[in-house]
């Protein structure tokens, strides 16, 4: 992908060829995951859920996770990221797999257009780094709105497309493999700020992606203004997606 | 997608018969997004307050509250850094972010989590603080955070 191909919206009185990636309401270049699917599983009784899909390829998937009846508790409240749910490559289907001490199974999941195995890197288009938001004209822009729904709107989630808002994107898509070792997993970036990062992993003889959130017991996962660190201390395959980020950046 | 709507390409990829992941943008699917201009922003850093808690003491503590209008439950993430003067192997990663909920120090198995809370309309990440066999003071715990909040409904 090419910095000279595509489109590229700006605001008024920015002159699109020149403006800097924060500026602009939209870049055709920016890689911005789209949600494929989302579903609610809601007291999944049997502590499990397989969602089935026809993409031929691992995802990228996310969940927010309702904790009723564990501990910590949150009545109504969702955490997002726990490290339950596992993906499950080929066959088609991941499933999402209670967390331990808890035989419910309750919260949402989004599937995204993101083949976790295939390597995918973004060009670096954001420079300099500003520290304030543009500014916003909510008087100018462009929205697009999803299949059937009105462009006028009042709520965003009708929208595909809107200027006065902001998406994350894929800074890059980072697959491979490890032994049985503490040796981290060490991937350098230019971004130049601690981006967000989404680490999958398949343990050796396992089939399942299982999403790792920032640490646990026995996994680390850090993020710096030059590199993400993953220690694993297992034999496994992974994925690391970083994220670009379309808003402060320092 | 019907025959109507937008869609824009990546490089090398015809517009009218391709892969949804060869597409730059399109019409047909939703994206996380976050509103630009809100009060209190829906995305930011934030840092909290010092927070101090001595070892025998068990329970959650909130450490930040952040308010957000939408009438829903909204999709959301946070990176976070921290430091502290006790203990201070909390140290040892300073300039270091990483996703919440996280495990912080793993002796004693306390936690940071991030949450969304219906009763109050807002994004809340707590200090969980474990008293089992293993137990520690904390002091100075500050913790730098970036989040998001998403117009997606969760």
């Amino acid at each position: 992908m090419d910095n000279d191909f595509g489109i590229k919206i700006s605001p008024r009185n920015i002159n699109a060829f020149t403006a800097p990636d924060y500026t602009l309401i939209h870049n055709s270049a920016w890689v911005i995951p789209k949600i494929l699917f989302k579903g609610e599983y809601v007291d999944a009784g049997d502590g499990s859920v397989i969602v089935e899909h026809d993409l031929g390829y691992v995802p990228m998937f996310l969940c927010w996770v309702r904790k009723r009846g564990i501990t910590p508790t949150y009545e109504n409240g969702v955490a997002a990221l726990e490290t339950l749910p596992s993906g499950t490559p080929v066959a088609n289907a991941f499933t999402l797999v209670a967390p331990a001490g808890s035989s419910n199974l309750d919260g949402v999941y989004m599937v995204f257009d993101v083949d976790i195995e295939s390597p995918l890197q973004a060009p670096i288009l954001i420079e300099p780094h500003p520290v304030d938001e543009p500014a916003i004209d909510r008087d100018f822009g462009i929205k697009i709105s999803l299949p059937g729904k009105d462009v006028n709107s009042e709520d965003t989630r009708d929208l595909a497309l809107d200027s006065n808002m902001r998406s994350p994107q894929i800074a890059s898509v980072n697959p491979g493999s490890k032994g049985n070792d503490s040796t981290p997993i060490v991937i350098d970036h230019e971004l130049g700020y601690p981006p967000v990062i989404f680490v999958y992993v398949k343990l050796d003889g396992e089939t399942n992606y299982k999403f790792l959130a920032g640490g646990g017991t026995d996994y680390s996962v850090s993020s710096t203004n030059e590199s993400i660190s993953v220690v694993i201390p297992y034999a496994c395959a992974y994925s690391v997606i970083i994220l670009k980020d379309p808003f402060r950046l320092s | 997608m019907g025959d109507y709507g937008f869609k824009d390409t990546i490089k090398n990829s015809d517009v009218y018969d391709t892969a949804v992941r060869n597409l730059a943008t399109t019409s047909e699917y939703p994206v996380l997004k976050s509103q630009l201009g809100e009060d209190p922003p829906m995305v930011d850093f934030v840092q909290s307050e010092p927070f101090n808690v001595e070892s025998a003491t068990a329970g959650t503590f909130n450490l930040l509250t952040i308010p957000y209008s939408y009438s829903y439950l909204p999709a959301n993430l946070c990176i976070a850094s921290y430091s502290a003067s006790t203990p201070a192997s909390l140290n040892d990663t300073a300039g270091s972010y990483f996703m919440l909920p996280k495990v912080i120090f793993v002796d004693t198995e306390d936690q940071l989590d991030a949450y969304v809370d219906e009763a109050t309309s807002s994004l809340k990440i707590d200090f969980i603080k474990r008293n089992g066999f293993f137990q520690t003071a904390y002091e100075n715990f500050v913790l730098n955070v970036k989040y998001y909040i998403f117009d997606e409904d969760v």
